[in-house]
């Protein structure tokens, strides 16, 4: 059965080249444009990861991670940022929140995939 | 500018001096009274209406000095106003106000505009170009059924290997009994030869006859010499005469029967023949339109086949590049990002202009715009390495590195 990952981005032509990296690696994508609706997404269901932006909208990325963090479903799944920050501030804020992974925007499709398949819940 | 303000302060300075002057006279007259031949109580009033004249007339002047001072002072705090001002408008470009509090608004207004438009058309781009992406794996998909079905049961290929298996069946089990027809055909040539044998046989009964008729013929001379005791055997003479001649004519019989019979027969393999002949032409002309036929829909089947699969590698082809192109497409979100922070420093700086020129100070004079402020603002609001590059005063070039993932 294809793992699940979310995708948390408010530019959907980024979650479009994510989603359509994912897919055709194997893997079934749900999306969301901003954190609330991160959150939202998840809906109790099995989400073995989760890539999500940084700066959005109502909710940005980093306290997504934080809320997604306290709920027991989802405490253990990995999270990797996709961004354009690269500020060592914002990197260690990520860590702090429980980020797994941090790539920085522009990304190849293999080299997220990459870090997919060494992060993904077996 | 200098030179009237010195005078201001010297006139004002040297209504001071008159009255003092005044007080002094006043003072020096009275004593000069005191001391005169006069009467010292005469001399005394004299001299105390003398101080009081004198006090009237500087306590007057020295009103008159005050007004003075007070607009000397209002018209210096007015040409000071006008100096400052005189001094603001030299330092800067003139109508640079103006031109901040209506040009900026419009600049930050058209960068909000144009990221907007982009925006836009980016993400229509994506979604149409991820539609394609979406079209062509359906398409691959289908594509990839129909070879798949074409190799497998039912499918095209599969089909055509039965048919021309089936086909060279037929030919084969044609060929079969064809070949038993031949068999059958010379055994009808074997046939032939037994008549041979039977002629044979019927000249040699037809010769016995004879030889027969010849021998009861001498029997019976034997007999007629023989007289009276040779009757009997003239009898079976006669007897065996008659049935070598019925022999011979069974002999002749069976000789024209077989005759008919080789005839028949001669006809029979002459058509055998002439049907295996024409079998094998029907054969021979079955074989190569069946296999003209089997090449043509080998061909076409190969080429539909062929079609399909290069149909199937350009679409790979054009779905790859469609996903580069998607790829390229996250420019968009930098440069959304960078138009963002752009556009909301302008309006700050916008608004502390506005600032400035509608709200001075308790002085009435224009507030400072804290440029220091509105620069750590901007610093704060970046978030890719390009805008820091092009703060630092480095010209920012699009990196097309990969970014190395930081794992923690």
């Amino acid at each position: 059965m294809a793992k699940t990952i979310l995708i948390v981005d408010d530019s959907s032509s980024l979650r479009n080249v994510v989603k359509i990296a994912l897919v055709d690696a194997g893997y079934d994508v749900i999306e969301g444009g901003d954190g609330t609706e991160g959150i939202k997404a998840l809906d109790g269901r099995k989400v073995h990861l989760i890539i999500s932006d940084v700066n959005m909208p109502n909710m940005d990325g980093i306290t997504m991670v934080k809320e997604i963090k306290t709920m027991d479903s989802y405490k253990f799944t990995p999270i990797i940022m996709l961004t354009t920050e690269a500020g060592d501030d914002i990197k260690s804020q990520g860590k702090e929140a429980g980020v797994k992974a941090w790539v920085v925007k522009p990304f190849k499709p293999d080299q997220m995939l990459n870090a997919v398949s060494k992060l993904i819940m077996p | 500018m200098k030179i009237i303000l010195g005078e201001k302060l010297y006139k004002s300075v040297s209504g001071r001096v008159f009255v003092i002057v005044v007080m002094v006279f006043g003072l020096v007259g009275a004593a000069m009274i005191v001391a005169g031949p006069m009467a010292s109580v005469q001399a005394e009033v004299l001299a105390g209406v003398v101080l009081l004249l004198a006090g009237l007339v500087g306590w007057g002047l020295a009103e008159n000095h005050k007004k003075e001072q007070r607009r000397v002072i209002d018209e210096l705090v007015e040409e000071f106003e006008l100096l400052l001002t005189a001094s603001f408008s030299d330092s800067s470009p003139k109508g640079l106000d103006e031109a901040c509090q209506k040009i900026l608004p419009v600049i930050d207004r058209n960068i909000k505009t144009s990221r907007l438009i982009t925006e836009e058309a980016i993400i229509t781009l994506s979604d149409r170009f991820s539609g394609l992406v979406i079209k062509i794996d359906e398409a691959v998909k289908s594509s990839n059924n129909t070879n798949s079905g074409m190799e497998s049961s039912g499918g095209i290929v599969e089909t055509f290997n039965s048919s021309e298996h089936k086909l060279n069946d037929v030919i084969s089990t044609y060929q079969e009994a064809l070949e038993e027809k031949t068999v059958l055909f010379e055994k009808i040539r074997g046939l032939s030869k037994s008549i041979e044998s039977l002629q044979a046989m019927s000249a040699s009964v037809a010769k016995i006859s004879d030889q027969t008729n010849l021998l009861a013929l001498n029997a019976s001379i034997e007999a007629a010499r023989a007289g009276e005791y040779g009757r009997g055997f003239a009898v079976v003479a006669e007897e065996v005469r008659s049935l070598s001649i019925q022999s011979g004519e069974t002999g002749n019989e069976m000789q024209d029967r077989v005759i008919e019979i080789e005839c028949l027969i001669n006809e029979t393999l002459s058509m055998v023949d002439q049907t295996c002949e024409k079998d094998e032409r029907v054969m021979r002309g079955s074989k190569e339109t069946i296999a003209s036929v089997l090449g043509g829909l080998k061909g076409l089947t190969n080429s539909i086949s062929g079609s399909a699969e290069k149909m199937q590698s350009s679409s790979k082809e054009i779905r790859n590049e469609i996903s580069d192109i998607l790829v390229s497409l996250q420019f968009q979100d930098r440069m959304s990002q960078i138009l963002c922070s752009v556009e909301s420093t302008l309006a700050e700086t916008c608004e502390q202009i506005e600032t400035s020129i509608n709200n001075p100070d308790e002085n009435g004079l224009r507030r400072a715009i804290d440029v220091e402020m509105l620069i750590e603002k901007l610093e704060s609001s970046y978030t890719t390495t390009e805008q820091l590059m092009n703060h630092d005063g480095n010209e920012a070039v699009e990196t097309t590195e990969e970014n190395e993932i930081e794992f923690f």
